[in-house]
């Protein structure tokens, strides 16, 4: 495989920087919660993990768009990496949460709007690399791929406001000062500090994590092509 | 008179906390580990086809007659005839 540019390089290594930092002012810089205690400390890497499957999956359908425009492999490339990575994240927020809820609601798992919704968004996208198993011609695949993600993403918005739009036991986060939030809760400025330095660094980290896939994906598709340019001789 | 949260004991919950973290780590770093196996695999598996490439290239050079002499490569026609 050939060797990752300095871009690459560099934002590998900001990234190591900006998760060590992040798991820094988790454990040392926000205080504890008073009532929960130090699970709530999971909040700082649950709710960026489950914002960054959101945007995986938008990144998805907008490379989608993208490659049926263009034709172009790379943009099928990033479409199938970021449903993998989204995936990754989607997992890392549910058992997470799950994780957070036993002792927060009681039990481990309840069939929630949010918990529901989100179950029903990691299925779509598992279905979604299923179907890129399914099909040999890797034309046919990205084009398939493709109007899959741009369709599957609808789930995304359902899952986002499942918890405004229903009733739930879901804390909102973002806007939980909107009419229409309900379970919003307030954080000290160390927290927010703390919150905003961990969705920053996961940011990083998503993007690292996309191009470092990309790479391999083409060096995949490298191997691919010489396999079939053998069997064709 | 305190207010609630004040009255409250809090929770003892740092196992579920350092479960939480295991996996919020452990998850990230097992699939970069996978991107690893997946990679080593793959440079395998082009050595291979690259070993074959070069393989089926020879036994092509060697089937083309490039070196043969002036003689052998000429016509029939041309030879000089036995009689």
């Amino acid at each position: 495989m050939p060797k990752a540019s300095r871009s690459v390089q560099l934002l590998n290594i900001v990234t190591a920087v900006l998760m060590l930092i992040a798991l820094g002012l988790v454990f040392l810089y926000a205080p504890r919660e008073r009532v929960m205690g130090e699970v709530q400390r999971i909040f700082y890497f649950h709710v960026p993990s489950a914002w960054l499957s959101f945007t995986a999956f938008v990144v998805t359908a907008v490379a989608g768009a993208v490659y049926l425009r263009t034709a172009r492999p790379f943009w099928d490339q990033v479409a199938s990496s970021s449903v993998e990575i989204g995936l990754l994240f989607t997992i890392m927020a549910t058992v997470s949460g799950s994780i957070w809820a036993r002792p927060a609601w009681n039990t481990w798992w309840t069939w929630d709007p949010r918990l529901t919704t989100y179950t029903i968004m990691a299925l779509i996208y598992v279905a979604y690399l299923m179907l890129r198993q399914g099909i040999e011609d890797p034309e046919r695949r990205a084009r398939f791929a493709a109007v899959y993600g741009i369709v599957g993403v609808i789930s995304v918005p359902i899952t986002w406001f499942s918890i405004r739009w229903w009733r739930t036991i879901h804390p909102v986060v973002i806007g939980s000062g909107s009419a229409t939030a309900e379970g919003g809760f307030d954080m000290t400025s160390k927290m927010l500090t703390t919150f905003l330095f961990a969705n920053l660094a996961f940011t990083f980290l998503y993007a690292t994590l996309l191009v470092n896939r990309v790479r391999l994906a083409r060096f995949s598709e490298r191997v691919e092509q010489l396999k079939a340019r053998l069997l064709a001789a | 008179m305190l207010p609630l949260p004040l009255l409250q004991e809090t929770a003892d919950t740092v196992g579920y906390m350092l479960f939480g973290y295991a996996v919020l780590l452990g998850l990230p770093a097992l699939y970069i580990v996978s991107w690893f196996m997946r990679r080593r695999n793959l440079e395998r598996d082009l050595e291979t086809l690259e070993t074959l490439a070069q393989d089926e290239k020879k036994r092509a050079e060697r089937a083309r007659p490039t070196n043969a002499s002036p003689v052998e490569s000429a016509k029939p026609a041309d030879r000089p005839s036995r009689s």
